[in-house]
């Protein structure tokens, strides 16, 4: 034992003498490590993220187009909707026996690039989400918020704020149709935070009286580019085909149970025109998998999308470039691995007289052994401590520029499993390195001879 | 008897077989008897001081130093004996690089086994004149510096043997009186007895008692 402190404050001694090979050793370990940490921290929290948020819907019905971008945009509110379909076309769909919940959502407004979905409660539900204050809407127009969204906009029950086209910024404002806050969800860690949530029936509202407002106006930029992501099939329908805003939920409003009685003067249109941008499907069997997605996809106008499905396919897809960052990292540490190799039987020529003047105070060949080999040890562990900071920072930083632009929030401050492995690898590489270099350290220990020297 | 070698044959081992290097059919070297080992290179005084200092085992023969037939121990025990009976005195390997004076001194105690006593650390590079040297790392140091240091080491820890391989071959005549000056005046106040294994001439006057090597063909 006290040998090897002896050896280890040697180690640490030979370290400090050559300051840059240290450092760059250390360096080069560290981003090799690192950049693995990094990549496994998003795309583990990318995976949790998307799984908390896929949970619970077996299949997504909506407009024709990408069924990843069906997906995307419904369950996991990222991209633009493929479209709308009319109501009642899909009622029979979700009356169907194998479903045993629809939650319908109606999308294209938001409010600060927050998005504004039409749903049910039962949407509420679905992310196991509470109220932290306030309650749910009960009236078309009254929304609730959710957690990230009250952060960072600062919505308060009672506020009123007016949804904007589109989901980006600068689209047009409803100004006449403020919504008012009477809730504020508490965080559940999913797409339901970034959320205000609200009645289909409040979109169907505001987008009616736009209508009829500015029912002559020509269509803005902003709607212009929604209007061309819209799919061909729901082109097909008339109402949508006219629509000045296609991607939302129908402007021609009516839902004779909820709709503000002001709103039904000056009706003219049918229930059976009223659009939904989609419904997120729970199976009431898991039989229903085989042969419902098939039925919905041949008999209808709009196509049904399983979350895990596409999600397992975006993964493949993102999978080419992620295993190449991993094998450059992978390159990177056993290159280190090799660089403390290197380094260090260079130093060994450089130490050997040290090490002989060692043996001969009295250095057992075990210390002379370990004062080399902790040598690479300690680079290693400098490494792969270097490799954690940057790996967590970086993923934190990633999080953070993420955040700006897809409002997924990751963060570099959570521990996962196969850091612990990627810690163990970058160790094991760094002895193996250090191994060869204190093995001849101890043969020349045992027998060198001052002749030799 | 201090030091005594029987009938000792000592060499390398080589792949076509064992090499004889020195051989001594009996040679003692009582206690304050400094000697001197004179030879020219290739006469075995490395070899020697290897077995002597328990680094090397001879082929055959029987080393007792200070009472303990160092041929019987077994290799951790020869470590051990040596850096508490044996101070070392090299011609150019002086010191650790990595560590300062004051450190490499700590370190001599430390691997003998010794308690931590900076006093004794101060008072010998004191006795030496190189005190204020303590915190300077050993490139820094000036040849003779490094030779005081080397020889406050050799006597650290009291020993009663001090070996000195080629303590001198590279200096000059002045440092090199200076150097044996020293040595003789450390060992008198630590009652060491040195051996000198050099082919320098020079010094041959100063030792009461040389004994010649030859090169052994």
């Amino acid at each position: 034992m006290k040998s090897f402190a002896t050896a280890l404050n040697l180690a640490w001694a030979y370290l400090r003498q050559r300051p840059l090979p240290t450092l760059l050793n250390v360096l080069l370990l560290g981003l090799g490590v690192g950049t693995i940490i990094a990549l496994i921290l998003t795309l583990k929290q990318a995976e949790e993220r998307m799984e908390r948020d896929t949970a619970g819907v077996d299949l997504v019905i909506g407009a024709k187009g990408s069924p990843l971008q069906l997906i995307l945009s419904s369950v996991f509110q990222m991209d633009i909707p493929t479209g709308n379909v009319p109501l009642a076309e899909a009622a029979p769909i979700i009356a169907a026996r194998q479903v045993k919940l629809a939650i319908p959502l109606a999308l294209g407004d938001s409010f600060k690039t927050f998005r504004i979905v039409g749903t049910e409660p039962a949407y509420i539900d679905l992310y196991g989400a509470t109220l932290l204050e306030g309650r749910l809407w009960a009236k078309p127009l009254e929304a609730v918020v959710g957690a990230d969204v009250a952060r960072l906009t600062g919505l308060k029950i009672g506020q009123r704020f007016p949804g904007s086209h589109g989901l980006t910024e600068g689209g047009e404002t409803h100004a006449d149709h403020p919504y008012i806050v009477v809730g504020v969800l508490k965080s559940t860690g999913t797409v339901a935070d970034r959320l205000i949530l609200t009645s289909v029936e409040s979109i169907w509202a505001v987008h009616d009286h736009e209508e009829e407002a500015e029912g002559k106006k020509p269509d803005g930029a902003q709607v212009k580019t929604k209007k061309s992501a819209k799919s061909a099939a729901s082109a097909g329908n008339a109402s949508s085909a006219v629509a000045p805003h296609p991607v939302y939920a129908d402007q021609n409003d009516h839902d004779p149970q909820h709709d503000h009685p002001r709103e039904h003067q000056n009706e003219h249109q049918h229930d059976e025109d009223k659009e939904i941008t989609a419904y997120l499907i729970q199976y009431s069997n898991p039989l229903a998998a085989a042969s419902f997605p098939r039925m919905v996809n041949a008999s209808t106008s709009m196509q049904a999308a399983s979350p895990a499905l596409e999600t397992s396919r975006l993964f493949a897809l993102l999978g080419i470039g992620v295993s190449t960052l991993k094998v450059f990292a992978a390159i990177m540490m056993v290159c280190s691995a090799l660089g403390i190799f290197i380094g260090l039987m260079n130093t060994l020529n450089e130490q050997r007289e040290d090490l002989a003047l060692l043996r001969m105070l009295g250095a057992t060949p075990a210390t002379v052994f370990f004062t080399v080999a902790l040598q690479g040890f300690a680079l290693g562990l400098l490494g792969v401590i270097l490799g954690l900071l940057l790996g967590h920072l970086g993923a934190e930083w990633m999080g953070y520029a993420i955040q700006k632009t897809h409002r997924i929030y990751l963060t570099g401050w959570v521990w996962v499993k196969e850091e612990g492995a990627i810690v163990a690898v970058a160790l094991v590489l760094a002895i193996f390195a250090a191994l060869v270099p204190a093995w001849r350290a101890y043969r020349n220990a045992v027998s060198e001879t001052l002749n030799d020297v | 008897m201090l030091i005594a070698i029987e009938n000792l044959d000592a060499g390398y081992n080589t792949p076509a077989g064992r090499q004889s290097v020195v051989k001594i059919g009996h040679l003692s070297i009582a206690q304050g008897e400094h000697t001197l080992l004179l030879g020219p290179s290739g006469s075995g005084k490395t070899t020697l001081l290897n077995v002597l200092s328990g680094l090397a085992l001879p082929f055959s023969g029987k080393i007792v130093i200070d009472g303990t037939t160092l041929n019987a121990l077994s290799a951790a025990e020869r470590d051990k004996f040596r850096c508490q009976k044996i101070g070392l005195v090299m011609q150019r390997l002086h010191l650790i690089s990595a560590l300062n004076v004051g450190n490499n001194l700590l370190l001599t105690q430390r691997l003998a086994g010794m308690a931590r006593d900076l006093n004794r650390v101060s008072a010998v590079l004191r006795a030496l004149g190189i005190e204020h040297k303590a915190k300077k790392y050993p490139r820094t140091l000036s040849q003779g510096e490094a030779q005081r240091v080397a020889i406050a080491r050799a006597v650290l820890n009291r020993p009663p043997i001090v070996l000195a391989d080629e303590p001198t071959s590279a200096l000059d005549d002045a440092n090199c009186d200076t150097a044996i000056d020293l040595l003789f005046a450390q060992a008198h106040e630590h009652g060491a007895t040195l051996v000198v294994a050099t082919h320098d001439a020079r010094i041959k006057h100063r030792f009461s008692r040389v004994h010649e090597l030859v090169a052994s063909k």
